[in-house]
């Protein structure tokens, strides 16, 4: 295995993550591409904008490779940006508690059973969490072969005293990092008094956006990144308690014993001390305005995926494992429509989807009945988007969002909150540009074919050919180049450019020049293209059009776009337009010059 | 988000959220030299994608599906010992709270050193990398504040440098 970059690595290298901050990417603020070795220092600054949304965010380690084992021993904290709810007089005056869910895999003699590289000879007496154990720590089942506790703020089963009748608000945390957590509130002792045998959880917020109402819930369910606020009130009698209960359902067999389902000890004592709830109309005007779907200008869709190969298995997006050459490209001002999707060759498996520095509103979850799995208003029966940062993927299930890119251009990810998968390559950069400068396109038509004083690199891209096969640029575009971007197999003006290029293939050739072509097409109709007849030089596909924007040949629609690359991938010549352009000839001249300097120094190259 | 912008004018100002993350490895006594250990992670990786491959093929199988028994098994009502016996098993008697780091006048600092730290979860003593030698980072609340640039402010423990952020310069 040489190439190491997608497993469990680095554990002494760090970083640091604002999970759910709207906050640039970039520099030294919320940017997990900075990489913090060992006996090293770095500053960060993260300036929250003044508008931001108040709540409860969290902050974790994050270097790719060692956030599972980062988090996982606990380096996770809350960040709480006060106000909004806060202001709200019923939650004003209640006890406000911060629980970070932890569940901590160490590692220690008791774990030999389960771990095999605990040969006779180690000696642990304390507990790990280390490299050559990581197939104890983070793996299928492991959190529950190892039967450890799960922990709030560090604690093994804390203590709640609660005054009859009085309200909490808990702002719940799951720093958890691979099994859901579903606490429900159950009544455990035997006194008689008349008091529910479960309590309510009035949840206000999830991942720190306000609900904009109160929905009251008999059980939550918690992925890895996940945060629920909620008031809990306890019932009017003294003398009763409850524990907060983890109500996961495992699989394969596996038999979690009552004790370690038991998260927190609530026990209701004291005087009475009453309090109320807040109404839906108190906490509504919190709630982020919704996103008009009328707004939405660009799309995007995600399939995370467990995949085998050769003797085990890829973390992957879209079927790719994390490629730190590659982003997904967005630009600054878009709407987005996303659709995402968990889809593995290993058996179901559910992934917590989460962005970085955007939150998104969920307007559909569809279960693989098709059945809407969001919350609706229990009045008219309406389906309640809901904003979050963090959504989990079930097996089969569509998750639909929108989202906004107003302020912050950079470079981040996504990625699955199941932060081993994370660390193993189930993780895309995703950058934001600036629009480009008034852009061929503004007019489009209109634009003349340009040889540029200053050659450009080329953005990158892995697409998929005819067969199917990824073909990468960094692969591809070693020699001079001749790429164009055709709307598809049906467009004629696209099949009477291609065939001009086609009839000069030979004399490109000659130069040294290779042509490529992309197109919106998906695999499958890259072949129909020519009427399906031979096409001398490789067709790619994008139907996704992200290449397409990419490279600028995109507005409202994909355009058409021709540019003359050098043996370094460089931009000297391109034309953008609505019309494809069909002077091959003068294409033909532009090509040559720019292939004429590689050809020379090709031959030179030669020469010992 | 242009769609924060209209609702939440409450936060009067910017925040400025310094961090400063000091990495260290707390060096231990060598356990196995750099071949041994190098062979070790690579057998954990190699069992790891084992495990992966296994638990495909046992979904293959069908022997994934949710537990039954966990489905319909309910919580159940504690005898008095049983009662002292979870009182037992709670490491507080009462509710921790992380540490709290409060911004003042709309700038928050904080240190955040990285090390292995001895703690105790329940009753097992664990050595794992940490913030500040706790289980649980410092809870950050951040409060808008005013106009607080230039106000010197006291971080005796921070090794954090002011300047270089000026609140208006690009977020506004
Ligand atoms: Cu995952």
């Amino acid at each position: 295995m040489a190439d190491v970059m997608n497993t469990l690595h680095g554990f002494n290298t760090t970083n640091l993550h604002t999970h759910g901050l709207h906050v640039s990417p970039s520099g030294i603020s919320d940017n997990v591409l900075l990489e913090i070795p060992p006996r090293s220092e770095q500053k960060y600054e993260i300036v929250i904008p003044k508008d931001h949304p108040a709540g409860t965010f969290w902050y974790h380690a994050h270097k790719h490779g060692s956030t599972a084992a980062n988090v996982g021993s606990g380096m996770s904290g809350a960040l709480i940006i006060e106000g909004g709810l806060d202001t709200v007089p019923e939650i004003a005056r209640v006890p406000d508690r911060v629980m970070v869910l932890q569940q901590i895999p160490y590692v220690n003699n008791a774990s030999k059973p389960v771990c095999p590289a605990i040969s006779k000879d180690t000696n642990l007496t304390v507990g790990v969490i280390e490299a050559e154990y990581a197939d104890c720590s983070f793996g299928p089942r492991t959190w529950d072969k190892l039967g450890r506790y799960t922990t709030i703020n560090g604690v093994k089963l804390p203590v709640i005293r609660m005054q009859p009748g009085s309200v909490e608000r808990w702002r719940l945390i799951d720093s958890a990092i691979r099994e859901v957590i579903q606490p429900e509130l159950v009544r455990v002792d035997h006194s008689g008094q008349s008091a529910p045998s479960k309590l309510n959880f009035h949840e206000i917020a999830v991942d720190g956006l306000a609900l904009g109402r109160v929905a009251t819930r008999s059980k939550l369910e918690l992925w890895p990144g996940y945060r629920s606020d909620v008031l809990i009130q306890a019932p009017p009698v003294s003398g009763v308690q409850y524990v907060l209960r983890d109500a996961r359902v495992p699989g394969g067999g596996v038999i979690i014993p009552e004790e370690r389902r038991y998260l927190a000890v609530v026990i209701v004592e004291g005087p009475p001390n009453p309090m109320p709830l807040p109404t839906d109309d108190a906490v509504r005007r919190f709630r982020l305005p919704s996103i008009d779907p009328k707004r939405v200008t660009a799309r995007q869709s995600a399939a995370y995926g467990i995949i085998p190969k050769g003797d085990g298995v890829v973390f992957t997006i879209d079927r790719q494992p994390l490629d730190f050459d590659e982003a997904r490209q967005n630009t600054l001002g878009e709407v987005q429509e996303w659709t995402v999707i968990s889809r593995n060759n290993v058996g179901p498996v559910s992934h917590p989807f989460h962005i970085h520095v955007n939150p998104f509103e969920i307007f559909s979850i569809l279960d693989e009945q098709s059945v809407e799995q969001l919350d609706r208003d229990p009045k008219t029966g309406a389906v309640l988007p809901v904003w979050r940062d963090t959504i989990i993927l079930n097996e089969g299930w569509k998750v639909s969002f929108r989202t906004e890119y107003t302020d912050f251009d950079g470079v981040f990810v996504q990625h699955c909150h199941i932060l081993d998968h994370e660390d193993e390559g189930m993780m895309e950069l995703v950058e934001i540009s600036k629009p480009p400068a008034p852009m061929p396109m503004a007019d489009a038509g209109a634009m003349e074919p340009k040889r540029l004083g200053s050659p450009y690199p080329a953005p990158a891209w892995s697409l998929p050919d005819a067969t199917g096969k990824v073909q990468k640029s960094a692969d591809l575009l070693t020699r001079p180049t001749v790429l164009f971007f055709y709307e598809g197999f049906a467009c004629l003006r696209c099949n009477e450019q291609m065939t001009a290029l086609v009839e000069k293939a030979e004399a490109f050739r000659k130069q040294g020049v290779q042509v490529i072509g992309i197109s919106t097409d998906s695999v499958a109709d890259l072949g129909k293209a020519l009427d399906g007849s031979a096409c001398p030089f490789p067709l790619l596909a994008d139907p996704e059009k992200r290449v397409f924007r990419s490279y600028g040949c995109y507005a409202d629609g994909p355009l058409h776009g021709l540019f003359v690359l050098d043996a370094t991938g460089r931009v000297h010549w391109q034309n953008v337009s609505m019309t494809p352009y069909l002077d091959v000839d003068a294409l033909l001249r532009e090509a040559g010059q720019v292939a004429a300097p590689a050809r020379s120094g090709a031959v030179a190259s030669r020469q010992p | 988000m242009k769609t924060c912008h209209t609702v939440l004018r409450y936060c009067a100002t910017a925040l400025l959220l310094p961090l400063s993350m000091a990495a260290q490895d707390n060096p231990q006594p060598p356990v196995m030299d750099a071949t041994a250990h190098r062979q070790a992670v690579e057998g954990a990786r190699k069992r790891l994608q084992n495990a992966w491959r296994e638990f495909g093929e046992r979904n293959a199988r069908g022997e994934m599906a949710p537990d039954i028994f966990s489905l319909r098994v309910q919580p159940k009502i504690l005898t008095t010992g049983e009662m002292e016996g979870l009182m037992k098993q709670a490491q507080a008697a009462t509710f921790p709270e992380p540490d709290v780091v409060r911004s003042v006048n709309g700038k928050l600092n904080v240190t955040l050193n990285v090390f292995k730290a001895r703690n105790q979860i329940g009753s097992d003593p664990v050595y794992l990398r940490s913030y500040n030698g706790k289980l649980v980072g410092p809870t950050l609340r951040c409060r808008p504040g005013g106009h607080s640039l230039h106000h010197g402010e006291q971080q005796p423990r921070s090794r954090t440098r002011h300047g270089g952020c000026d609140e208006h310069a690009a977020w506004v």
